[in-house]
């Protein structure tokens, strides 16, 4: 997992620009706790996926960029829907 | 002699339809248990037995008339408050959206009534849909109606409650993470997450549009497919509608097992289990073996980190959402919903759209693993027994995104591969409180998980004795 960490500090500066009062300092190290950890699963999952992609299509990802890129978020329900038929 | 609440959504719409009952006497029961069942659990937020009298002497009415019956006419249901019913207050479970009176109905809504059926109230849910246990601080918490002590669980806790005491025939409620799913296991219903795209979310109240799903609570299998039957297709005004044609689900009820392999994940589901969650799984798998499925053990590829990115989705759409009312009036909020409604605020939009990016190539990688080798996952719901309300009464300590991940470990990572789970209730626990069985199948194929759940309900006693009490 990523050793980077969100700081209190940065939350409430976003806080700020965004102007929503948090409730507290507590409330603004929950809030970074949550960013450090949602930051750290999606880079390793990005990590993982490149990695497997690679792996099944023979190329480097460093090289050929992420792999995964040509996923659109709109293509969700398609890809749901074409996934709906089983592999015969 | 039976009480006509205690009567099955099913059964109930064909003794209306025949005219053995009438929706007046159908909906006179039924307040009566709603009356009661607000006493135990604190399911409702209103009963609205006057909207409800009158809708069923106009349906007794169109009955006399030789009116086209749907296949719900007559029938009382009541909702979470989520659903917007035209001329009737909606709060989406807060105080902080004001109590307006709604101008028109959500599709879900629509469907029902042009199925004949009608609310008698609007249910308890967690504010905004935002918490798994059934705590709410702007309406009152709500508690299993299995046992008070016991938390309902959310965030469609007055839909699990209220359906399990016999205060409505099914409900509506919606899912995220895991709010239908939970509340079903928590009150030993039934509940459906249908795949994402089968039903329309139009008019609903959102909390993650890329993954909300509306979903059905019910007593039995058999009345969950007829929800399904009335309530799946396309709609254009829903952008996510999924045009796919929808097969008659009440018939997959009728299959058995014969040929269906049933998988086993290898990991992550039971990993943190309790063992007497672990024995009832155990149990469940002997029953549907005994039914004749299959059993295969499988790999989950993946599945550790589903369940995060899905929070990070949630959390990311959720304070777009809510930034105006945590702007204007934080203080209206309960204070553990305002600390999730703004946990957004610290994750930046690169990392938002990266969780977004990756649901298709991991969608794609875990139905051609896991599906290839089964026909549908057999996970618990909860990894734990059901808790007490005061136990996960956590607020904003340290302990809350513990106790939230714990309760959506087994739920949440198919919210965000978007495919359709069933609940249904299996053996008691430890505490005499009902484990939770979680179906999950390729996208769109929620008819081989009613007819797998239709089997399970089969084999398993039925969670009834503290019920009706």
């Amino acid at each position: 997992m990523s050793e980077r960490r969100v700081s209190a500090e940065t939350i409430t500066h976003l806080a700020e620009v965004q102007g929503i009062p948090l409730a507290d300092s507590s409330m603004a190290e929950r809030l970074a706790a949550a960013a450090t950890a949602a930051i750290a699963v999606v880079e390793d999952a990005q990590r993982n996926e490149a990695a497997a992609r690679a792996l099944a299509e023979g190329f480097d990802p460093l090289c050929e960029g992420n792999p995964w890129f040509d996923c659109e978020p709109g293509d969700f329900l398609g890809t749901l829907e074409r996934l709906a038929v089983a592999d015969e | 002699m039976t009480d006509i609440a205690e009567l099955g959504l099913v059964e109930v719409a064909a003794l209306i339809r025949d005219g053995s009952l009438s929706s007046v006497a159908v909906t006179e029961a039924v307040l009566a248990a709603a009356v009661r069942a607000q006493a135990r659990t604190g399911c409702f937020i209103e009963i609205e037995a006057d909207a409800a009298l009158e809708s069923a002497k106009a349906a007794d009415r169109a009955r006399g008339r030789g009116a086209p019956l749907g296949v719900l006419h007559g029938v009382p249901l009541a909702h979470k408050d989520m659903y917007p019913i035209t001329g009737r207050r909606q709060r989406y479970g807060s105080k902080v959206a004001g109590s307006g009176i709604a101008t028109r109905d959500a599709a879900a809504i629509e469907r029902l009534n042009a199925a004949g059926a009608f609310s008698i109230g609007a249910l308890n849910m967690a504010e905004f849909a935002l918490g798994p246990t059934g705590h709410n601080v702007s309406w009152g918490d709500c508690r299993s109606a299995l046992d008070p002590e016991y938390m309902a669980g959310g965030s469609s806790s007055g839909s699990g409650a209220a359906v399990a005491a016999c205060a409505a025939f099914a409900s509506l409620g919606s899912d995220t993470g895991g709010s239908v799913r939970i509340p079903a296991a928590a009150n030993g219903i039934v509940g459906m997450k249908a795949s994402y795209g089968r039903i329309s979310r139009y008019g609903a109240m959102k909390l993650s549009p890329s993954l909300d799903v509306v979903g059905p609570l019910t007593r039995s299998v058999r009345d969950c497919a007829r929800m399904l039957n009335v309530l799946a297709g396309h709609d254009p005004r829903d952008p996510h509608s999924s045009r796919l044609p929808v097969p008659d689900f009440e018939r997959a009820v009728e299959g058995d097992l014969r040929g269906l392999r049933i998988g086993i994940p290898r990991e992550y589901f039971l990993a943190t289990a309790s063992e007497d969650v672990t024995a009832a799984m155990r149990a469940s798998l002997a029953a549907l073996e005994a039914e004749g499925a299959r059993l295969v053990e499988v790999d989950t590829p993946g599945i550790e980190v589903l369940a995060e990115l899905n929070r990070v989705v949630v959390y990311a759409e959720a304070t777009a959402l809510h930034s105006a009312w945590l702007r204007d009036r934080p203080e209206l909020y309960g204070p553990q919903v305002r600390t999730r409604a703004s946990t957004g605020l610290g994750i930046p939009a690169p990392v938002y759209l990266k969780a977004l990016m990756l649901r298709a190539p991991l969608v794609e990688r875990f139905v051609r693993a896991v599906f290839s080798r089964c026909d549908v996952l057999h996970t618990p719901t909860l990894p734990i027994p059901i808790p007490r309300l005061d136990e996960v009464d956590v607020g904003t300590g340290a302990a809350l995104w513990k106790t939230i991940n714990q309760l959506v470990h087994c739920t949440g990572p198919f919210n965000y591969l978007g495919l359709p789970a069933l609940a249904v209730p299996g053996l008691c626990t430890g505490n005499g409180m009902p484990s939770s069985v979680q179906l999950v199948a390729r996208p769109f194929a929620e008819d081989v998980l009613l007819r797998v759940g239709a089997a399970h309900e089969r084999a398993t006693p039925r969670v009834t004795a503290r019920v009706t009490q």
